[in-house]
């Protein structure tokens, strides 16, 4: 089922509960057990029709960094999870909790950096894709909704996004341990 | 050659097990954590803790389903659960008994944060880095709670100065871990073959059996240089069966048997043979007349009088703290609320009252461990604080003399009587003996003569109430929760007895108020004790004392009671709304 094509929104991923417009199921209600069914992913591909390297896509946004005479940009190699607000009663925007982010300097220089969560709004976000490469990655998770948690997996191109927000994690106030680890004797 | 060579092999194993028991790496680790912890452990300039307790409960428990003759639900499992107690401040004050809005508001959080899972491999590393974060967050808990429990006695006037915590004398007690264990598909096939007697029942809605055997392995170490292993097994066979009258009241009953080992348990075809007199009695049921009302004299015969004692009388025999609060307001609805879930007051303000009449003598005796031959659930040597138990006289001849007690004092009983099951004082067995008794026939002699003295055509005769502690405190949770909305909570088994000896069962009744007051107008009892078996559920008000322990399980309480026959019981006829029976007839019907 293509969602999206050529940018282009053209179909809804649909249960057999219809919507004006989609009069008809196409085989994604999914449920945990004890749920009632509604309309969920399964496994979602993204694809390029342009993709370059790697290495030009970091090229790519150096140039970008320049461009927008900005100190740095993030490189996000690894998320742990995330989730999107879709209620109409709430703005709808979606945090990202990434584990490994860089920063990367004009000069080409990375630092790993800590405490960060991109977010944002995913249509405004997901607009501002400027180029994709050619090392697809594959995620694979379960996904929380009104249905429960189903399985799902996502694979896409490494993406350049030419504005992203990021926002600083919530920080623990509770003390570190009083007493260092225990010691490691003992047999066994 | 022989023998000397088994002799010499058979002392080689007995010296292995003596090493292994010696050298129980949970045990090592505990003890080496906590005398780390009693010793350097203080944050800053505060107080260090004056107690800790370790505890580790390793249950190895198997439960089988069944429904119908086939298993709806298999499940073995095996965990290690451990908790920590600290104690900061001294015996006379200390950071238990007290209760806060916030720490409540926390999800309970705070109370959870005491227990938590443990690696079931002997690692003596990971065992012992589990209780150094669980010390150190019970510890940072207990400098709050106790700063916070200062500031509210400071707003107050105290009016009684009762320590928090008793001393108790050390003791150390060493048992070997449960090597047996029953194997899952005997249970399977004997939860199928009782299951499969409500195939010839369709009548009957809903039926269930559930067979579950439990292993506990305690070990447990304090800083008072108490530390003790001890291992508890219980066999409980549950069978429920549930229907509805054409009118919509529930009639719903059960079976229970409780046991240490499986051969406690009758055996397979006197089970199968009371289950069918239980499916048959409710068949009975769904025919049988009711009553609008009745208040005249009751007799609870056999079971039903266990019943009755353990449901309504025997919570009253716990001493249990009332814990302080910030806030007067909350404090006083925490503790009513408390109350109502435990089952009613406390008899803590009774002692050298007299609370039945002076023919009856209530002890908790934990040392038998049966009762002519049938098992008593409660035995233990040693209680959950370490403390050892003992037998507690507490009615003689009809006046209070004391409570069961945890090593949380109450104004009326400064020591532990080694009654710490669980988060809180539970019996172990208790008894109830009679200087003067009646055999049956006299009893029901007595009984139709009170009922003539009332000008009564009949009297009542409850053989079985049904339900157990279990059921009754989720109703009342419910009830609670919907601020009084009516359970059908009718008795089990009831008869009207005829002057001339004639029996006929009732449906649909249940018993209207009854108060631990009652039991002062019981006028005779049987001469023959049946052994009671059922699940305690401590006073919940227990856990801010005492704080959540690590086995999740209820206590196991024995009553040893003879038939009682009480001048003066109300009943009534259970009320709806009832739900609407089913629609169409039970598959099963159609042969």
């Amino acid at each position: 089922m293509t969602v999206v094509d050529k940018g282009i929104l053209k179909n809804f991923l649909m249960s057999r509960a219809p919507i004006e417009g989609f009069a008809h199921s196409n085989g994604h209600g999914r449920r945990q057990q004890g749920y009632k069914v509604v309309a969920r992913q399964s496994n979602l591909v993204v694809e390029s029709s342009k993709q370059v390297s790697r290495a030009e896509l970091k090229k790519l946004l150096l140039e970008q960094i320049k461009a927008a005479n900005k100190p740095y940009g993030l490189f996000f190699d690894d998320i742990e999870g995330g989730f999107t607000f879709t209620q109409r009663i709430i703005p709808n925007a979606f945090n990202v909790r990434p584990t490994l982010v860089y920063r990367i300097y004009p000069d080409g220089k990375e630092e790993l950096v800590r405490g960060v969560d991109l977010i944002g709004t995913p249509l405004i976000a997901f607009s501002k894709i400027s180029a994709a490469d050619d090392q697809i990655a594959v995620f694979n998770g379960v996904c929380g909704a009104e249905s429960g948690w189903v399985p799902v997996s996502a694979s896409s191109p490494g993406l350049l996004v030419s504005q992203i927000e990021v926002q600083r994690k919530e920080k623990s106030q509770e003390r570190v341990p009083i007493l260092p680890p225990p010691p490691a004797m003992g047999s066994k | 050659m022989r023998p000397s060579k088994a002799l010499a092999l058979s002392l080689f194993v007995l010296l292995g097990v003596l090493a292994r028991a010696q050298d129980d790496v949970p045990m090592r680790a505990m003890k080496d954590e906590l005398s780390r912890s009693i010793t350097e452990l203080q944050l800053q300039k505060m107080e260090k803790p004056y107690f800790l307790a370790y505890r580790m409960d390793e249950t190895n428990q198997s439960t089988v389903s069944a429904m119908l003759g086939s298993i709806t639900q298999e499940q073995p499992s095996h965990t290690r659960m451990i908790g920590v107690e600290v104690r900061v401040g001294d015996y006379a004050l200390d950071n238990s008994n007290y209760v806060s809005l916030p720490s409540l508001g926390a999800g309970g959080a705070g109370l959870l944060s005491a227990v938590s899972q443990a690696p079931l491999d002997n690692d003596y590393r990971q065992i012992r880095r589990d209780f150094w974060l669980a010390t150190d967050r019970q510890y940072k808990k207990a400098l709050e709670d106790l700063s916070a429990k200062r500031a509210a006695l400071e707003m107050r006037k105290r009016t009684e100065d009762i320590p928090d915590f008793s001393k108790e004398p050390s003791l150390v007690e060493t048992e070997p871990p449960e090597k047996s264990q029953p194997r899952l598909d005997e249970l399977k096939a004997l939860a199928r073959d009782i299951s499969a007697v409500f195939l010839n029942t369709p009548e009957i809605h809903n039926s269930s059996v559930e067979l579950q055997y439990r292993n506990n392995y305690t070990r447990y170490v304090n800083s008072e240089g108490s530390a003790f292993t001890r291992s508890q097994s219980v066999f409980k066979l549950q069978i429920n069966a549930q229907t509805q009258v054409a009118d919509g009241l529930p009639i719903s009953d059960s079976l229970q048997f409780f046991g240490c080992v499986m051969s406690d348990l009758p055996a397979k075809d006197v089970l199968i043979a009371r289950t069918r007199a239980m499916a048959e009695r409710i068949l009975k049921l769904r025919s049988a007349a009711s009553l609008e009302r009745y208040n005249g004299p009751v007799l609870f015969e056999g079971n039903a009088a266990g019943e009755v004692f353990s449901q309504q009388f025997a919570n009253g025999l716990m001493a249990v703290r009332t814990p302080l609060s910030d806030d007067p307001r909350f404090e006083l609805f925490f503790n009513q609320m408390m109350t109502q879930l435990g089952g009613g007051s406390s008899f803590a303000d009774k002692i050298g009252g007299r609370v039945l009449p002076e023919f009856l003598s209530v002890s908790d005796n934990p040392l038998p461990s049966n009762y002519k031959g049938v098992r008593l659930l409660g035995t233990s040597k040693i209680d959950d604080d370490a403390v050892q138990t003992r037998e507690t006289k507490l009615i003689e001849h009809g006046v209070l003399k004391t409570l069961l007690a945890t090593r949380v004092p109450v104004r009326t009983v400064p020591h532990s009587t080694g009654s710490r099951r669980g988060w809180g004082p539970a019996p172990s067995n208790l008894f109830l003996t009679s200087d003067q008794s009646m055999s049956a026939e006299e009893l029901h002699q007595e009984l139709i003569r009170r009922a003539k003295d009332r000008g009564l055509d009949y009297a009542i005769v409850v053989r079985r109430i049904g339900g157990g502690a279990a059921v009754s405190f989720m109703k009342t949770a419910m009830r609670m929760a919907q601020q009084g909305a009516q359970e059908g909570g009718s008795l089990a088994e009831v008869y009207k007895l005829y002057p001339d000896g004639r029996e006929v069962l009732v449906q649909g009744i249940e018993i209207a108020e009854m108060t631990p007051a009652a039991f002062k107008d019981i006028v005779a009892v049987g001469d023959t004790p049946v052994v009671f078996t059922d699940e305690f559920i401590p006073r919940l008000g227990a856990l801010f004392s005492l704080g959540l322990s690590p086995s999740s399980e209820m206590p196991v309480v024995s009553c040893v009671v003879p038939s009682l026959l009480f001048d003066d019981v109300s009943l009534v006829k259970s009320q709806g709304p009832f739900p609407n029976p089913p629609i169409s007839p039970s598959p099963l019907a159609k042969q």
